[in-house]
């Protein structure tokens, strides 16, 4: 218990590495997977398909050695938390990717026809009507990922990046009270996957009140 | 009706679906302020022919005229090539569609539905936009319902908010398919009133559709559809009464109501 107090600073600048780290990737991998589904939509999109499904395939910690020590002799050196920034958003991008895929297709094509006999060019349709449905529809799966993807985070540590396992490790080699950090560690990374489970509850509440079911409507 | 050229000349249009010729050569013209009643049994090619006419799918032969211009084709560099996707747009702002499934998007309001495209299309002020819609809101019967979402409105009157959402555009014709069919009976009553109330007002029409007694009472002409070709047309009471051909004798025996 003395070695979670003493080194509770420690622990706070590593949940907030975590967090941060999280953050990023996910805006990141979000972004990127959204925009390589919009690419492929209507294309035989080969390139795509066999980066999604080789980054699906490999486990995570794999992807991070990768970076973080074959890279560098690539003349890439991207330095702990870039190697590991670098892996999970080219992980995530993958999943993402596929998730809005599949969102995209799922939206009903009679929503788009309306759209086109109204005049609304492609961008426009895209933008006003078929979008907020991928929202809907990619909430509950992009979220299931990312309360997946903390936990993962953890591997980081790997890589020597100073986030929570990191600090648990290194704390755990002074400590006579191994359960007590274990159980700490494990409740960070519950805690921040809860976050978001309850955030995509909420939001996903909220939106069927208001708008409906995500996918039957009319 | 007026005029020389009619609103809408179709010329020997043919359109394949798969290995299916589904439209096999189909001519017929719609003047300006007619209401046209399309018939026919299922899988004549009904829907496929008002997709057409929209051009929300390309015919593979024929012309379709519009006021008198060809549609769906640009001249470029001396060669006569398909019209782009964008350059569609003009001509559907012109010609607005109904369909079935009213197909409202689910995320926005009876009048967030109805100024999208006026605002968004056509960049027109949004509070003028705004007070026409509400007009067309009290028109469909509907204006007490503007701030409701689709899934909170009964088919009738999604089916209502579709036909204003597609009269906002301000089109020269409306093309309607089967908009009441997926509604119940009850339900089908206040919707046939809005197509009436159209007619009445000298709304160019070209309705899909089976309501016998609509069709009897409101349209001026009558089309009747098998497999692919236009079999019969004219004055709807002459030609539903004396059907000249064995097809539109059995179609008008099934649907009698
Ligand atoms: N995308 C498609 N690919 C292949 N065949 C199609 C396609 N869409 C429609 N068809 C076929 O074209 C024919 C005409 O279809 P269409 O929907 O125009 O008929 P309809 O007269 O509107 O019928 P209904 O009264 O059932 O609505 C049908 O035989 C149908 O199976
Ligand atoms: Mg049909």
């Amino acid at each position: 218990m003395d070695v979670l107090l003493r080194q509770f600073p420690r622990f706070l600048d590593a949940i907030w590495l975590t967090l941060w780290m999280f953050a990023v990737i996910t805006v990141i991998a979000t972004l990127l997977g959204l925009a390589l589904a919009l690419w492929a939509e209507g294309r035989r999109a080969r390139g795509l398909d066999l980066y999604t499904w080789v980054f699906r395939g490999l486990p995570e910690l794999v992807v991070l050695l990768f970076c973080y020590l074959a890279l560098p002799y690539a003349g890439i050196d991207l330095g702990s938390i870039g190697s590991a920034i670098l892996a999970f958003v080219l992980v995530g991008t993958a999943f993402h990717a596929e998730i809005f895929r599949a969102s995209l297709r799922a939206v009903d094509p009679r929503l788009t026809e309306a759209a086109r006999s109204l005049g609304m060019p492609p961008g426009l349709r895209l933008r006003r009507v078929v979008l907020p449905q991928v929202a809907r529809i990619a909430l509950t799966p992009w979220a299931t990922f990312l309360a997946g993807n903390v936990k993962m985070l953890s591997l980081a540590s790997a890589v020597s990046v100073g986030e929570v396992m990191m600090v648990t490790r290194q704390s755990l080699a002074i400590s006579q009270d191994p359960l007590t950090l274990i159980l700490f560690a494990g409740a960070v990374y519950a805690a921040i996957a809860s976050l978001v489970m309850i955030a995509e509850t909420l939001i996903g509440g909220w939106m069927t009140r208001r708008y409906g079911p995500a996918t039957g409507g009319t | 009706m007026s005029g020389t050229e009619p609103l809408l000349r179709v010329e020997g249009l043919v359109k394949r679906l798969g290995a299916q010729e589904v439209l096999k050569g189909i001519d017929f013209v719609v003047h300006r302020g007619e209401v046209v009643a399309i018939i026919g049994a299922s899988g004549s090619g009904k829907s496929t022919l008002l997709r057409c006419l929209n051009l929300l799918i390309s015919p593979d032969n024929g012309r379709i005229l519009w006021k008198g211009r060809e549609v769906g084709w640009v001249e470029r560099g001396g060669k006569r090539i398909r019209a782009t996707e964008r350059e569609l747009l003009p001509y559907r702002t012109e010609i607005a569609m109904v369909f079935q499934s009213f197909n409202l998007f689910p995320h926005m309001t009876a009048l967030q539905n109805i100024i999208e495209a006026p605002v968004m299309v056509l960049g027109r002020p949004k509070a003028e936009v705004t007070a026409e819609a509400e007009a067309l809101l009290a028109k469909v019967r509907l204006g007490h319902r503007k701030d409701a979402y689709p899934h909170q409105m009964s088919g009738g009157e999604q089916q209502r908010v579709a036909i204003a959402r597609a009269l906002a555009m301000k089109p020269e014709a409306l093309l309607f398919d089967e908009v009441t069919s997926a509604l119940d009976p009850e339900l089908k009553g206040e919707v046939l009133a809005v197509m009436r109330d159209l007619a009445a007002e000298g709304m160019t029409t070209i309705s899909v559709s089976h309501e016998m007694g609509f069709v009897r009472s409101v349209a001026d002409r009558v089309i009747f559809m098998h497999k692919g070709r236009v079999r019969e047309s004219g004055d709807p009471k002459t030609v539903l009464a004396n059907p000249q051909t064995p097809e539109l004798a059995a179609f008008v025996e099934s649907v009698t109501d």
